[in-house]
């Protein structure tokens, strides 16, 4: 099939997924009622307890799904390409625990109570400063191993620090919420968190998509790819600051959801020719599908638990993750 | 139009870390050279042709067709100069098409991936020069070494600068591609571009390259055409070898022989 | 940690009671009024600070001292606060021991490995619980007399209460991370002293359960409860009270708070928490 055309179907097929996902989520939850019953409520302006629950609960929380899941499947797709390694991913080298720690300084010293954007801002701050302490730890070459580990160090570390916060925290209720830290969630999220995540996540996304021709130069290397007319650093400051900038913003608001910035683009690389270019856009659908798909599991599985949203992206995550690791092994020998 | 060489070097001196990897060097390049270089390991082959990409920062000067490569902006650069480095890592297993496509990325303005009939007609000549037309739909991780080089030169070629850097082109390919390569080269120059490549093999070197550079600690030892550069007491003091050197019709021969024992 | 199989060997076997009792470490047990009385759960707490007599209650648990929890922190300051661990009660040579039979089970076993008397109170998950603990308690400190006045007089207040037409209407109880009192609980018990109904019990719910948002709204009660306390720090458990939709669903009907205090533990302050409900059912409008 014409390449150009096959792109088109992949993208339209991937929005049809979006939007049929984002429809199943804004009609679970724990109050039930009827698909049409929500769907005039969504339209109506009465102020019924169906339109409230559709308006202000259901559709911030189908939103801010599709903002986060984009984030982080265009964010792990970036970064992979970046840093010329499937394993790279925001949750995987410390990206998404960093920006807790920073979301988590902001929220429970009181700060973001005085200043609202301190919350997207810090998560961001620190966020900046992982993929930079990543960069250094894993020198120039940016090898499997080296960015692995060093994603390892720099995740446990931030979040040996967003328990040590929570623990301090005066407030009895801090010290049990390392998991929505951890997992991630989306329950009850309403629009001051959409409103408060989506300028620096917008920006965070004009930022990667704008990298594209310089990840497909860099598949062949820096050297290559500078005498391609690629400006490195510029690439270099946009994944960066656009993964920070949209991963810090999204889990400011969400916790840290894993895997999803490395399961995605894993997924359709193969229907994208492999050119990190197309896999941009197609990775954050893909995300985007992939978080309100699950956060309509979360609800469907154990609505009275409040499950948290990254043990499901987890448990689709993980293997795919030993399987990555399985066949780059087989590489290295 | 005023003769402006294609290519001005005047290098004084070319740092990694505080080490010296390369010394005053100056040399000019015209169009319708290929030119090697020559040298043993560490010579700072390598080193030169980065430089010359102006990848690498360096003391001295390296102009373009006049103008100063380290003030190019990005794209004018890679409109001017191509580069096939000597590692061929390629992250993705992007097809040998897309990949050779990749090449006129450096002439087109817009942001939207797609190829103009000039850039297509550049991607399907550079494949066919460099025999890999028929591996345009394979993944280059299922390529042989070989083959996959050839690709990459082939992605190079696909930019149409005037100018190729190439750090050993020739080695991993069979004898054929060897001097089905070279031809190519050569054919390049015939049509007023420049080629600079490094290579070890001094009889492909002798029998395809117009003019020759031999580097030795990062100094030119010797700079001219084969038959001036490839003397055997030249070769025993930088290579530690002793050669046969002979003419044959359509050029030079060399065969390197045993280590002397100055080394 | 190491030590622990040796040391419970020990305790099973009676050694360590027989070296700790010639070292002087326990009391002998108390057939008398027990003189040193250490309670470690915030509701024996605060039975034992209303029934014991002064000097007799030697160390409270530090909830006590929290005013989000405790409704008698301030007087609990008065007394020696203790962290739970059997160590540190151990040091304090009791005679008596009161715990909640459900907290610090791991300590409890311990203090009575070490020949320490214990009381166990069960939590109160009904209005006429409390009456009964607090002539258990007035039991276990020889206290009948205090016990008894004050078992009657909230008997009394319970019985005038109950005697009110029922409202009609109905509550549900809000909590921090979205937590309700369903049936069974004290809070639904407290529910019902106020002449309501509580919705998250017709709505199925039993015990403490989560309720989220959106079924809070569908259920429609009249009345909402938010117990909180304001923390000097914000968390996130907070945030389902900032909760837009909350706002807008509260402001269509009565809201009330009422301070975890007076629900957490069964005592006199219980029935406070039905008054204030019952007075938000009668009034206009609630706070």
């Amino acid at each position: 099939m014409n390449p150009r055309l096959s792109h088109r179907l992949l993208i339209t097929g991937l929005v049809l997924l979006v939007m049929l996902t984002f429809l199943l989520s804004l009609f679970s939850g724990p109050a039930s009622f009827g698909v049409w019953e929500s769907l005039r409520a969504l339209m109506s302006d009465d102020a019924g307890s169906i339109a409230l629950i559709m308006h202000e609960i259901r559709l911030p929380r189908a939103l801010l799904g599709l903002m986060v899941g984009f984030t982080l499947g265009l964010s792990g797709a970036v970064l992979q390409g970046y840093l010329r390694n499937p394993l790279a991913e925001p949750g995987l080298i410390g990206v998404s625990a960093s920006a807790s720690l920073g979301a988590v300084l902001a929220l429970y010293t009181g700060l973001s109570v005085l200043f609202p954007l301190a919350l997207p801002l810090a998560a961001l701050a620190a966020a900046v400063v992982s993929v930079l302490v990543v960069q250094f730890l894993a020198g120039a070459s940016g090898s499997f191993v080296t960015i692995i580990l060093a994603g390892v160090a720099v995740s446990t570390f931030a979040t040996a620090m967003t328990s040590l916060v929570l623990n301090l925290s005066p407030n009895p209720y801090a010290a049990l919420e390392i998991m929505f830290w951890m997992l991630g969630s989306l329950e009850d999220r309403s629009f001051e968190h959409v409103l408060l995540a989506a300028p620096a996540m917008i920006l965070g996304w004009v930022m990667l998509l704008g990298v594209g021709r310089g990840l497909d130069a860099l598949a062949l290397g820096r050297d290559t790819a500078a005498s391609m007319g690629v400006n490195l650093r510029q690439v270099q400051f946009l994944a960066i600051f656009g993964t920070a900038a949209s991963v810090g913003a999204a889990t400011s608001v969400t916790g840290s959801i894993g895997f999803v910035g490395l399961v995605v683009p894993h997924l359709l690389r193969p229907l994208t020719r492999s050119l990190p270019s197309r896999l941009l856009l197609a990775s954050g659908l893909g995300g985007a599908a992939l978080i309100l798909a699950a956060d309509v599991l979360v609800r469907l599985v154990a609505p009275e638990r409040g499950l948290k949203l990254g043990v499901v992206t987890a448990v689709i995550g993980a293997p795919f993750f030993l399987a990555l690791v399985w066949r780059s092994r087989r590489q290295m020998i | 139009m005023t003769r402006l060489p294609l290519l001005e070097v005047a290098l004084q001196r070319v740092l990694r870390g505080t080490r010296s990897v390369l010394g005053q060097i100056a040399c000019r390049i015209e169009p319708g050279e290929v030119v090697g270089l020559l040298g043993p390991n560490g010579a700072g082959k390598s080193t030169l042709l980065r430089s010359l990409c102006g990848l690498i920062p360096f003391e001295g000067k390296v102009l373009v067709q006049g103008k100063p490569i380290n003030r190019l902006h990005g794209r004018e650069r890679a409109g001017l100069i191509a580069y096939v480095p000597q590692e061929h890592d390629v992250a993705w297993p992007i097809s040998a098409a897309d990949l050779v496509a990749l090449g006129r990325d450096a002439h087109r303005t817009s942001c939207v991936a797609k190829l103009s009939s000039e850039d297509q007609r550049a991607v399907v000549q550079a494949m066919e020069r460099m025999d890999v037309a028929r591996l345009a739909s394979r993944p280059v991780d299922t390529l042989s070494g070989g083959e996959k080089a050839r690709v990459l030169i082939a992605r190079a070629l696909a930019q149409e600068t005037p100018l190729l850097l190439t750090d050993e082109p020739a080695a991993g390919l069979d004898p054929l591609h060897q001097v089905n390569l070279m031809k190519t080269f050569r054919s390049l120059a015939d049509d007023g571009r420049a080629v600079v490549l490094s290579m070890h093999d001094l009889g492909l070197a002798a029998r395809w390259c117009t003019r020759l550079i031999l580097l030795n600690r990062g100094e030119v030892v010797a700079d001219g055409s084969p038959e001036v550069v490839l003397r055997p007491d030249v070769i025993a003091q930088v290579y530690g070898v002793s050669a046969y050197i002979a003419t044959v019709e359509g050029g030079l021969v060399v065969q390197v022989l045993e280590p002397t024992s100055t080394r | 940690m190491m030590c622990m199989p040796h040391l419970l060997r020990s305790l099973k076997s009676g050694r360590f009671v027989l070296v700790a009792a010639v070292l002087g470490l326990v009391s002998t047990p108390a057939f008398s009024q027990p003189r040193r009385v250490v309670s470690l759960n915030v509701c024996t707490d605060q039975l034992a600070m209303l029934v014991a007599e002064p000097g007799q209650l030697l160390s409270v648990s530090h909830l006590a001292a929290d005013p989000a929890v405790s409704a008698l922190a301030e007087a609990a300051r008065a007394y020696r606060l203790n962290y739970g661990s059997a160590e540190e009660v151990f040091m304090m040579k009791p005679d008596l021991v009161l715990a909640g039979s459900y907290t610090t089970r791991s300590t409890v076993n311990l203090l009575r490995g070490l020949g320490v008397t214990v009381e166990e109170f069960p939590p109160a998950s009904s209005l006429d619980d409390i009456p009964r603990d607090i002539r258990r308690m007035g039991q276990v400190l020889q206290r009948e007399t205090q016990a008894e006045a004050l078992a009657g007089k909230f008997e009394a207040e319970l019985a005038a209460l109950e005697a009110l037409p029922p409202t009609g209407m109905s509550a549900a109880f809000y909590y921090a991370n979205s937590y309700t009192a369903g049936g069974g609980t004290l809070v639904d018990a407290i529910v019902a002293a106020a002449g309501m109904t509580n919705a998250a019990q017709w709505i199925g719910l039993s015990g403490t359960a989560y309720l989220p948002l959106e079924s809070l709204i569908l259920a429609g009660p009249d009345v909402v409860v938010l117990g909180d306390h304001a923390y000097e720090k914000p968390a996130l458990a907070q945030a389902n009270f900032a909760h837009p939709a909350l706002a807008d669903f509260i402001n269509s009907r009565r809201s009330v708070s009422v301070p975890p205090r007076m629900t957490i533990c069964g005592g006199p302050v219980t029935l406070e928490a039905a008054r204030i409900l019952r007075a938000v059912a009668e009034g206009d409008k609630g706070t």
